[in-house]
């Protein structure tokens, strides 16, 4: 007898494996374009701009993976039948999700090195293996943690937007609670970031590390440059803790509120 | 072993879907749900899954408020389109098998074979008969304490229901399971049903057993239903 995780792994993966693989033909004609476009414009630093491009987009993936998931379950919620509990449920979508992201992540990776260490070797500011290797990883952190914390967001807002469904007089306006509410989490994140108290807070702990990248136009050439730059540890913590507030609420609510 | 809704109400917006409604089921019996669309029969299998929840009253099964974990003992069949379209027949049996711990794979074998299914067949290419087969496959397989069919007939041949009947009488336990068939295609549950119970608008108005409907009134249960129903829509 399969094992029921497992179980859950395959289902999730055999409902999604073709969304994945839209994604990746997609990255690989936008990374392909960007080693075409720049030999042609004669311009190597060209890849880092789609490097840039990709990885704002990567971060994309997650929760529109995760929305095209949740549709095909929130067809007839019948995923809700089942021994499991919500946040099992809930993190197989996540492994699944999270995997693939992470696929995509390594073929950005790759481009990077290939960008750097060969197709624009002269434009590109040449890093240490060690220093290319802490870079990496704080990229693939960084965009592994945001798509993780937009998920998050995501499935919350999900789940309180089915939780109203059984309130025929909300029903119709159900989208509108949704915008109401992000709103009103933004205004409050934004008043609370201009407190005195606040700002102290967050810059209390910091971590220096290669993350910063710039362009450079010298000579009718665009070069690649890396710096180190701080990092505020205190709202690395902040929206981690809040990333799961809001997992734990989803499960809450689908296991409580939201009806088949 | 008993399932018992206690003084359950349950409302969407203004409509009450089931209002003030008790009753208990036990063991070793077959109950029909009967009623027209709307009365409420798809909601009372719906909170003794756990899948909605009671405004107010309580919904027990043996004698533990119902929850989403009370699927564990509850196989569920539902009016509703329940697979995945990407999925084979054998990849939704894998995958309900990998979820219920009760789920008998000799049974479901037999049952795929019986009802002439292809398990390579993807779902999306299956017909609506035989979603309703695959459907009763993955239900009837679990060795669960309580069986609840929503509309298992629905828009079904004739064939395919007769089909879906003898399954039940093959591979129900009698003995040690609830069965509990929710439908208003009454002619073809009655001969299985030990009482039927009767609902109208959220209320139940009439329940019987339909042995003593028989051999006590001299009717059957459709007539005993359009009784009741009438008396009820001439007081109004």
């Amino acid at each position: 007898m399969m094992n029921p995780i497992k179980g859950l792994l395959i289902k999730d993966y055999r409902i999604s494996r073709f969304h994945f693989l839209t994604w990746v033909v997609a990255i690989i004609v936008l990374l392909s374009f960007g080693v075409v476009f720049s030999a042609y414009t004669n311009q190597p630093a060209g890849t880092f701009f789609i490097f840039i491009l990709v990885g704002i987009s990567i971060v994309g993936i997650a929760p529109i993976m995760m929305l095209s998931l949740l549709t095909i379950e929130g067809k007839n919620q019948l995923w809700l039948y089942s021994p499991r509990s919500s946040y099992t449920l809930l993190l197989s979508k996540f492994a699944v999700i999270l995997t693939y992201q992470f696929i995509i992540q390594i073929l950005l990776t790759i481009y990077g090195a290939i960008s750097m260490y060969w197709f624009g070797k002269s434009v590109y500011q040449q890093l240490s293996t060690g220093m290319f290797i802490e870079l990496i990883a704080v990229i693939n952190i960084a965009l592994l943690l945001t798509g993780i914390y937009f998920t998050c967001w995501l499935i919350f807002y999900w789940s309180i937007y089915h939780s109203l469904k059984k309130y025929p007089k909300i029903r119709p306006f159900r989208w509108l609670v949704i915008i109401v509410l992000f709103f009103a989490y933004n205004l409050f994140e934004a008043f609370l970031i201009r407190l005195e108290i606040v700002k102290n807070f967050v810059s209390l702990y910091q971590l220096n590390i290669v993350s910063n990248t710039s362009l450079n136009y010298v000579d009718d050439e665009w070069n690649v440059l890396f710096d180190t730059a701080t990092i505020p540890i205190t709202p690395i913590i902040y929206y981690t803790l809040l990333a799961f507030l809001l997992f734990f609420a989803t499960s809450r609510f689908l296991e409580r509120k939201v009806e088949v | 072993m008993s399932i018992l809704m206690q003084d359950v109400r349950k409302k969407y917006g203004n409509d009450y879907a089931l209002k003030n409604v008790n009753l208990t089921f036990q063991k070793g019996k077959i109950y029909g749900l009967i009623g027209p669309n709307g009365s409420g029969k798809s909601t009372t299998l719906k909170l003794i899954t756990g899948l909605i929840f009671p405004d107010s009253g309580n919904v027990t099964l043996h004698g533990h408020t119902v929850t989403r974990k009370t699927s564990v003992d509850i196989a569920y069949l539902t009016e509703l389109d329940m697979f995945y379209d990407s999925f084979s027949v054998q990849e939704t049996i894998n995958y309900i098998a990998s979820q219920f711990s009760d789920f008998n794979r000799n049974k479901a074998e037999l049952l795929v074979k019986e009802m002439k299914l292809e398990n390579n067949k993807k779902i999306k290419s299956l017909s609506k008969g035989n979603r309703a087969r695959l459907k009763l496959v993955t239900t009837l397989a679990r060795d669960a304490d309580v069986i609840l069919l929503d509309e298992p007939f629905s828009g079904l041949d004739p064939m395919v229901r007769d089909q879906i009947v003898k399954s039940l009488l093959q591979y129900i336990d009698f003995d040690n399971q609830i069965l509990l068939i929710a439908t208003h295609e009454i002619n073809e549950i009655e001969p299985l049903l030990d009482e039927a119970i009767a609902l109208y608008y959220g209320e139940v108005i009439g329940q019987e057993k339909v042995e003593d409907l028989r051999e006590q009134k001299g009717l059957s249960v459709l007539q005993w239903f359009k009784q009741i129903i009438g008396t009820i829509e001439e007081d109004n």
